[in-house]
């Protein structure tokens, strides 16, 4: 048998590139945004492992090493297993396509993490579609007065394993008054929004709009998302479209989501509908 | 008469009970001695049987030709009554071939009163006696809490589960079940499986003492699951190795087989007052103590965690005082597993009959009990897409499974699609020869003319044979017809095929594959030559989307993927169901949507069906339809097979959330390995072949999925503690 291994080689991921919070506080959400892309141009991934904000579904890697002693104090590598029944989520990545995930890695640190200076890495997928980024250094600071506060006054429903996924997606006791306002130092200023907008009693076309304006940074297009769907539940085409092109042009990662609003399947109403099954 | 047999055995029943199987009865034996051990009491071969006044004895023999990788042949039955009133001694049954055996008859003293006779003597005499019966201990098992009944309805209970408990049930018939993780009320309890014997101690004639004990004792007999005919010799060695010295050479019935462990050590509990003192972990001595005017005795007793294992407990009276007593015992108590399962359809999937999967079930000694099926709103289309699909399939069961994280529960849903589709195609992508490659580390692609990144899977056609790949990475390379061809990188048959129960995680299930390529196959990291022996160029048909029609969505914990308990099957799916219509006139007040929620539908599919083409033209916007338009409704119909189809998904799904593989490359338990015949293991894929036992590829077996397991699988499902899988929450 005669293997011919340099025309045949079969296509993988470019290198992740990251979009990446210089700080995080420590018992947070620790949000990073991953780019994933194909290193072939004219290529398509059928089976690439779907991660996104409130689950990695064991997909995603994680290691940070101490930048004073370079001691590895998080060593956890992607364990991916393409299996049709199990419902694992994938998506398909067609040719010259990339896309964004925005993920939360905050279960792969231990609680118990020393604050201090961290060089990061995430690692991504596995076999021939694994891929990694080069280590970016990042802050792990402790909770300040107010941030303990936050945590103090959530910590009934933060127990277990994924609990930022499981509190974000879990309804709040009283639906009635159920508001949500965030501010940029709010540390889980996201996962607060989302909750609130899978939940809210108020219709998507209701909601007030500028609740999104505390999403920045790292979250910015993300916010831009979700602003489309609140504008298209509004019937506010104009608006929808100014959001589209800038998708397009500046964070072509996420046109799928772009395209899925469009085509009248936005995550936000299928996530509430379940709600109401 | 057993002339040209291969390996004779015998299976023995007494009173309808198996007594076991044999061992291979030698060629040219004019007589064959049962290897028992004539004074042991717990013998295999020796059956006590408990028969009222004038009640006849059925003892049947049946003597069957283990004929290697071909269906046993039974070659002789003989049957008779042992007819009352039983005398002991020796008796045989039948002319030519006979079975002799023997009978010996204990009759138990009856009630303790004291009867009054007249005894003969001359008509002018006048006189009486009075007889006294000896004095004797009698025991008695009166109940046993924790043990449930195969068949028993509980008077008044409206939905009984496949067994219950019923009061002075001692499983006479051997069938008892006692469920792990189930206290004694039959609640699920984490790491518990116990039961509690009562007996009842009936003094005749004489008083007890304080010194007077019931001593409990254990018995651990064969475990019976590979001694019917129908399970394969290969897989009767893999169940219960005890009875196979070595490979294909059966024994018979060998006791002291069980696996599991108790939740506690020693593993005898007292009850109330009923002081204990545990001698060892197969016998104890409680006190008797006298209770509303009878005299008992009670103990708990824990019991192993493995389906399967099986025992006896007997128990005995113990005194230092010479008078006749007569112990009691229980038939076979065996370990099962009860799985309750919420049953859900959305209002327009079509219906499944769910009375036959518990049965593929209870080889594997797991008790399924479906709960009354509930009809909830229709989804039409899971997802919104194919990669929602995992994501929105685990939200939907999160919100939907009210006994989510509750011990003891699965979930299965019937819902109609996965996600819209578009018409598959009728012509292939691509239907023509065209050249395999491989890459350096065995992996293969084949390429096809042109450009098809929408191809999902290939058909692969050589010398009469056809298997289908499904398509991972296709990617675009210079050459062929318009400059250009297909890369379409083959994902590998995966086979599973030394799979062992785990903690329910994937990495587990899938720790170790041989991975089957058209002219390769890689196992441990090595290549070696071979896969499905393909030839280069290979015929290839390029086949489209084609979408799930099962899915279990795994839950991941602690970064890794656990099986979880959960099913969706999608009803509607090609497999399954087959495209049907009616004609509609549209009514006042009607609408696109409404119609479509009322034939559970999405509008989009009425009205960009193909048959609605004009109406489309005379409608642009579809918000706009008036009365006395014609429609055509797109509806589907189960296909003939339905039933039997979706069965099947379902226990595979179901064996799925023991944490088993699928893919294992096995028949089911009747059938060796290497052989094509029959049906295969319900873990199956229909596209892929089974394996021999050099692990090679057997040719053309694909299409033969039956609803039945492998006897790998059976066992291991055995194994399985679902208590320890997180993603449970049990």
């Amino acid at each position: 048998m005669r293997f011919s291994s340099l025309s045949h080689t079969k296509p993988g991921l470019a290198p992740l590139e990251i979009d990446y919070a210089k700080e995080y506080v420590l018992g947070f959400p620790v949000h990073v945004a991953i780019l994933v892309r194909c290193d072939q141009e004219e290529a398509v991934f059928r089976h690439l492992p779907f991660v996104d904000f409130l689950d990695t579904y064991g997909a995603i890697g994680l290691r940070l090493q101490n930048e004073w002693n370079h001691q590895e104090i998080v060593a956890f590598e992607p364990e991916f297993i393409v299996d049709e029944d199990a419902g694992i989520p994938e998506f398909a990545l067609g040719p010259g396509e990339t896309r964004r995930l925005l993920i939360d890695v905050s279960d792969l640190i231990p609680l118990e993490t020393p604050a201090g200076d961290y060089f990061m890495r995430i690692s991504y997928a596995t076999g021939s579609t694994r891929a990694e980024h080069q280590p970016e250094l990042i802050v792990l600071r402790r909770p300040n007065a107010e941030e303990q506060g936050i945590l103090s006054q959530i910590k009934p429903e933060l127990l277990g394993e994924g609990r930022w996924k499981k509190w974000t997606t879990t309804p709040p006791r009283d639906l009635n008054h159920f508001t949500e306002q965030v501010t940029p130092e709010d540390p889980i200023r996201f996962n607060r929004l989302l909750r609130f907008l899978f939940y809210s009693p108020q219709p998507l076309d209701q909601i007030d709009m500028t609740l999104l304006d505390g999403l920045d940074g790292i979250y910015y297009p993300e916010a831009m998302l979700l602003r489309a769907e609140l504008l298209m539940a509004r019937g506010d085409h104009a608006g929808f479209d100014r959001v589209v092109n800038w998708v397009r042009q500046s964070c072509p990662g996420l046109s799928y989501w772009v395209d899925e609003i469009a085509a009248g399947q936005s995550p936000l109403a299928d996530q509430r509908s379940l709600s109401n099954v | 008469m057993l002339a040209g047999s291969q390996a004779p055995y015998v299976l023995a029943y007494v009173a309808g009970r198996q007594m076991g199987r044999s061992g291979v009865i030698p060629q040219n034996t004019a007589q064959y001695d049962f290897p028992g051990r004539s004074t042991d009491p717990f013998d295999p071969w020796n059956h006590q049987v408990a028969v009222q006044a004038g009640e006849p004895i059925t003892v049947r023999l049946e003597i069957w030709d283990d004929r290697g990788d071909d269906p046993p042949a039974r070659l002789i039955t003989l049957s008779g009554q042992i007819l009352p009133p039983w005398q002991s001694g020796q008796s045989t049954l039948g002319n030519g071939p006979s079975l002799l055996y023997t009978v010996t008859t204990q009759l138990l003293p009856g009630g303790g009163q004291q009867a009054t006779v007249t005894p003969r003597a001359h008509m002018d005499s006048s006189t009486g006696a009075t007889l006294s019966p000896p004095s004797a201990i009698i025991l008695e098992l009166t109940d046993i809490l924790g043990l449930y009944e195969p068949g028993y309805i509980p008077p008044g209970l409206a939905n009984p589960r496949r067994a219950e408990y019923h009061p002075g049930y001692i499983s006479h018939d051997d069938r008892g079940r006692i469920y792990i993780n189930g206290d004694l009320n039959g609640n699920w309890t984490r790491d518990r499986q116990s039961i509690q014997l009562t007996v009842r101690v009936r003094v005749l004639n004489s008083r007890l003492t304080g010194e007077d004990k019931i001593r409990w004792i254990i018995i651990d007999p064969d475990d019976p699951g590979n001694d019917d005919p129908e399970v394969h010799q290969q897989w009767g060695s893999y169940i219960d190795e005890r009875d196979y010295p070595g490979p294909n050479r059966p024994q018979g019935t060998h006791g002291g087989d069980n696996e599991g462990t108790a939740d506690r050590n020693p593993v005898w509990e007292q009850v109330g007052n009923f002081n204990l003192a545990a001698l060892s972990n197969t016998e104890a001595t409680t006190d008797i103590v006298s209770l509303q005017g009878e005299s008992l005795s009670k103990v708990i007793l824990h019991c192993p965690n493995v389906k399967g294992d099986n025992l006896i407990v007997r128990a005995e009276f113990r005194t230092s005082r010479s008078i006749p007593h007569y112990p009691a015992q229980t038939g076979i108590l065996t370990m099962w597993e009860r799985i309750d399962v919420e049953y859900i359809r959305m209002e327009h999937s079509f219906d499944l009959s769910v009375s036959s999967i518990p049965l593929y079930f209870e080889r594997a000694y797991v008790q399924f009990d479906f709960a009354r099926q509930r009809v909830v709103q229709d989804r039409p289309f899971m997802a919104a897409n194919r990669d929602r699909l995992g994501s929105r399939s685990s939200s939907y069961l999160n919100s939907i499974f009210t006994h989510k994280n509750q011990g003891g529960w699965y979930c299965l849903v019937l819902a109609m699609e996965p996600y819209p589709i578009p018409p598959i195609e009728a012509q292939p992508l691509y239907s023509g020869f065209a050249h395999l490659h491989q890459n350096n580390r065995g992996e293969e692609a084949v390429d096809i003319p042109g450009r098809h990144l929408d191809v999902e899977f290939v058909k692969l056609r050589w010398s009469n044979h056809e298997v289908v790949f499904r398509i991972d990475s296709p990617h675009m390379v210079p050459g062929g017809a318009g400059g250009q061809r297909t890369r379409c990188w083959l994902e590998a048959h995966d086979i599973q095929h030394e799979f062992v129960a785990g903690d329910g995680s994937l990495s587990k299930a899938y720790e170790k594959s041989i991975l089957f390529y058209p002219r390769g196959c890689i196992e441990n990291g090595t290549f070696r030559p071979g896969g499905y022996q393909m030839s280069s160029p290979v015929q290839v048909e390029a086949i489209g989307q084609r979408p799930p029609s099962g899915i279990s969505p795994s839950v991941v914990h602690r970064g890794k993927g656990y099986f979880a308990g959960r099913t969706i099957v999608f009803t509607h799916h090609v497999s399954y169901s087959e495209e049907d219509g009616v004609s509609y006139t549209v009514q006042e007040r009607d609408t696109l949507s409404g119609i479509g929620r009322h034939f559970g539908i999405p509008w989009e599919r009425i009205y960009h069906h193909p048959r609605n083409r004009d109406f489309r033209r005379r409608h642009p916007d579809p918000n706009l339809i008036h009365p006395g338009d014609q429609l055509w409704i797109p509806t589907r119909r189960p296909r003939a097979d339905f039933t039997e189809k979706v069965s099947i998904s379902v226990v595979h799904e179901l064996v799925h959330a023991f944490g088993m593989p699928h893919k294992c490359g096995y028949w089911n338990y009747r059938t060796p390995r290497g052989r094509n015949r029959g049906r295969t293991c319900c873990m199956n894929y229909t596209f892929h072949w089974m394996i021999d036992n050099r692990d090679q590829l057997v040719p053309d077996t694909q299409g033969m999925r039956g609803p039945e397991m492998c006897g790998r699988h059976l066992k291991e499902i055995r194994r399985v503690h679902l208590e320890d899988n997180p993603a449970l929450g049990w």
